[in-house]
């Protein structure tokens, strides 16, 4: 008995300094962000982009658009790529071998032809079944590749392979992009001396709610749905604070897929996109970051905080835990695969710092959470359980949660400020103080579910993410 | 419990900030349009009718005076008239700038370029030149070389503003680097101005910062500077390979023979990745050696540039087909590649 008590002790205190070290180290690293985010602001404050958007020596981007059966909203999506202003561009849309008619749909509203090709080919791909330009001047920088279906991953690759620009941004080809948003991406690369800058990240918003006209968001408002609504929590937390600090800190290890920019020599060199997982940009930042460590060669990956990515957020549970699932076996697989490189000098902040972090309190987080309730449901059984102890360890994670998701929404009001409504704000106070009730507990569930599936060897690949659409002006 | 009540406490008080600083902003921004409908009634006479120097103050209405002397609002004014001095040029902007002198706003400038912070700094130099104020040239011009990245780029931009492509000489012995994206900011500030000539672009295609040398180049590439081609030219060969890309950049400016020569001479100190390019530009040019070297090409290792020599080849000669038929085997990835530029050829899109 004085054993299983001394246990219990044991359990509790380990389960007190790993929670206390994962709020420790996210305050810090929310504080840390707040520094950075003023300080970008200040920059930003002289920066002229219309020099940029008119020269000649803009570097050249390449954006790469995977779709997959998305034919309903193809059309618009590929024209709003299209309005995106930057002097030096091309959109390379891939079909990943759709079975509906995403293909036909483009060739008759692009006026696509047949093009001969023969791709030297730097990285490997499934076999592609045609290449597309238009007959049109105007779509000039429009090419469509058509190729058998191999995942988000090998659609990448076919398309860094046709690319010919300097830089390359992925995006998904579903998300609504700020007109500038190209203009900003390319500045960190133009702005780098002596180091290179091998990856930059965006900031990706949630546009449930809002209105869309003609491929471009004209009004930004609050989801309508709860689900959505705590995600623009979530990604406000997260990209406004977490990634924001990570930046400063050369330690980002993570470069959205669904809208990124990475060096095409550098990304080439790496290997690009690993078709093997679901997680394939977060896995291919840290490779392309492993190579330069290991090519002994100054390099940044950096990160702008301004709302630049529009995308639809899951607004049903089944859709959120499929998406949360992936996430979840995609980190773990980067991690695994990356695993050597845990606490080694060599490869700096991130050997030391990132890749620990996110073991210990992305991968660890919700089994240590399920271990913490397992055990503590054990003593209620058993009748041991402190109550007294319990609610104020309650009271302590609510109130944390509460402060720093506060926090993280004062920095968008003091920042970018995208909901300028007060109504809207309150709305998302209100949500601040449900979330760890509503919405925490499934995204937990989703996880565990994601290192089920993973240890299980379970290939779920991507599973369907089906979109509502945006609300239109008139709607 | 202590920690949790704190917490709370914080809570609490992030979430009274956001209500505090959504309505201070909106008090704020209606204050803002206030003064801004003030300002523009001053900046519409300014536009319309010419300032006099003898009674200055003809515009500056009671409360406006009163509005301008309150230390607050003087960097509303300040932003106000350097927004609108940004849009007008000739004589409604001379008035401006003498709008912006009346209200003594120019020290203001002038003691912010004094403080310790950057940015505060950084944004009275932009003040300063969008303003005209050359009287302050001194005061400015050793900024070009400040540690903070940012205040030198607007040091130097100042100094462009001010005395046109002879301001480039803070290029001069420059240590520190010129970045891509001030490098652009520049040019298009010159480009602006027609220059004809551009003083000491000689020295800097020789400077020792790379930096310098790169924007030369991009310099000498589009104002044409044809009497520097050869020494553009040069730097192909540079240790650099990011100033070898922008020499042959330079160089597309230029489509003749001698660029040709200077291609051919250097190609083979070049980056993989630039060779490319220089072919790409060889098949828009006439050289007598130019057939034999591009028949060299077609037997590269790497693919993409064999490619690249097939389509230059056939740019040049499009008779050429035949010879290529010859040089490229028709089976194997030569094959594809003939096919592929066979394609080309005959969709006319080489």
């Amino acid at each position: 008995m004085i054993l299983l008590q001394l246990l219990g002790d044991l359990l509790t205190r380990a389960f007190l300094v790993y929670t206390f070290s994962l709020w420790l180290s996210n305050l810090l690293l929310g504080l840390y962000s707040l520094g950075e985010t003023r300080e970008y602001l200040r920059r930003n404050s002289f920066t002229d982009y219309r020099q940029l958007a008119m020269s000649e020596y803009a570097p050249g981007i390449s954006i790469l658009a995977p779709a997959f059966n998305e034919s309903a909203t193809i059309i618009d999506n590929v024209r709003s790529l299209l309005s995106l202003y930057y002097p030096n561009m091309e959109l390379i849309v891939i079909n990943d071998g759709s079975r509906d008619d995403t293909l036909q749909r483009l060739i008759q509203a692009y006026d696509l032809a047949r093009v001969p090709h023969c791709v030297p080919g730097h990285l490997t791909t499934k076999p592609l079944r045609g290449v597309y330009r238009s007959r049109h001047a105007v779509y000039g920088n429009l090419i469509v590749l058509d190729k058998e279906n191999g995942g988000k991953s090998d659609a990448l690759n076919a398309g860094v392979n046709f690319s010919t620009k300097q830089l390359v941004t992925c995006v998904d080809v579903d998300c609504i992009m700020e007109p500038d948003a190209l203009l900003k991406m390319a500045k960190p690369f133009l702005e780098s001396q002596g180091t290179r800058i091998i990856a930059v990240g965006g900031v990706i918003r949630i546009a449930n709610s809002c209105v869309v006209e003609d491929g471009r968001l004209v009004e930004v408002r609050l989801p309508r749905q709860w689900l959505p609504r705590f995600q623009v929590l979530e990604y406000i937390r997260a990209f406004l604070l977490g990634r924001m600090a990570w930046s400063r800190l050369g330690g980002l290890i993570l470069v959205s897929g669904a809208f990124g920019a990475f060096d095409r020599e550098i990304l080439l060199e790496a290997g690009g996109y690993d078709a093997r997982t679901v997680g394939e940009d977060m896995e291919l930042t840290i490779r392309m970051r492993r190579y330069m460590a290991e090519q002994g060669r100054p390099y940044r990956v950096t990160y702008i905080p301004d709302p630049l990515c529009w995308t639809e957020a899951p607004s049903s549970c089944r859709i959120l835990s499929r998406q949360r699932n992936r996430w979840a076996r995609g980190t773990i697989e980067s991690l695994h695969r990356h695993l050597d490189l845990l606490g080694r000098r060599r490869y700096g902040i991130m050997g030391m710092v990132s890749l620990p972090y996110w073991l210990l309190f992305e991968f660890l987080a919700p089994v240590v959470e399920l271990a913490g309730l397992l055990i503590f449901a054990g003593l209620c059984v058993w009748g041991r359980a402190d109550w007294s102890f319990f609610f104020i360890l309650l009271a302590f994670v609510l109130s944390f949660a509460y402060a720093y998701s506060a926090m993280s929404l004062l920095t968008e009001v003091l920042t970018f400020n995208q909901y300028r409504r007060k109504r809207d704000m309150l709305r998302l106070l209100g949500s601040l103080l449900l979330e760890p009730f509503l919405f925490h507990p499934l995204t937990v569930w989703a996880a565990l579910s994601g290192h089920k599936d993973y240890l299980l060897r379970r290939n779920k690949g991507w599973g369907d993410m089906k979109r509502s659409g945006f609300a239109r002006t008139g709607s | 419990m202590g920690t949790s009540i704190l917490f709370f406490l914080l809570f609490a008080l992030f979430s009274a900030l956001i209500v505090w600083y959504m309505d201070h902003k909106r008090r704020r921004k209606r204050r803002e349009a206030r003064i801004r409908s003030l300002v523009f009634r001053v900046l519409e006479k300014a536009l319309f009718e010419s300032f006099d120097e003898a009674s200055g103050d003809l515009y500056l209405s009671g409360t406006l005076r009163r509005l301008a002397s309150r230390p607050s609002l003087r960097p509303l004014f300040s932003r106000q008239l350097c927004q609108a001095r940004k849009d007008l040029k000739g004589e409604a902007g001379i008035n401006l700038q003498r709008l912006y002198e009346a209200f003594g706003l120019d020290r203001d400038a002038l003691r912010r370029l004094n403080s310790r912070q950057w940015h505060r700094r950084a944004a009275a130099v932009k003040e300063l030149y969008l303003m005209d104020q050359h009287r302050y040239l001194s005061q400015i011009e050793p900024l070009t070389r400040h540690s903070n990245e940012y205040l030198r780029m607007e040091a130097q931009t100042c100094l462009l503003q001010f005395l046109g492509p002879e301001g480039l000489r803070f290029l001069d012995g420059l240590s520190l680097p010129v970045s891509e994206w001030q490098q652009i900011q520049l040019l298009g500030q010159l480009q602006e101005m027609h220059p004809e000539e551009i003083p000491g672009l000689e020295t800097f295609l020789a400077s020792p910062n790379p930096s310098v040398r790169r924007f030369a180049l991009k310099l000498t590439g589009t104002f044409q500077q044809r009497s520097l081609l050869n020494r553009a030219g040069l730097l192909l060969r540079d240790p650099v390979a990011a100033v070898q890309r922008d020499a042959l950049r330079c160089l597309r400016h230029f489509y003749d023979q001698d660029v040709a020569q200077l291609l051919l001479e250097s190609y083979w100190y070049l980056p993989r990745d630039a060779r490319r390019e220089a072919l790409e530009l060889l098949g828009r040019m006439e050289h007598p050696r130019l057939q034999d070297f591009l028949i060299e090409r077609l037997h590269d290792p790497e693919p993409e540039l064999r490619l690249e020599a097939g389509r230059a080849f056939l740019r040049s000669w499009p008779e050429g087909l035949e010879g290529l038929k010859r040089e490229l085997s028709e089976d194997g990835l030569n094959g594809a590649l003939l096919r592929q530029l066979q394609a080309e050829s005959a969709e006319g899109c080489l």
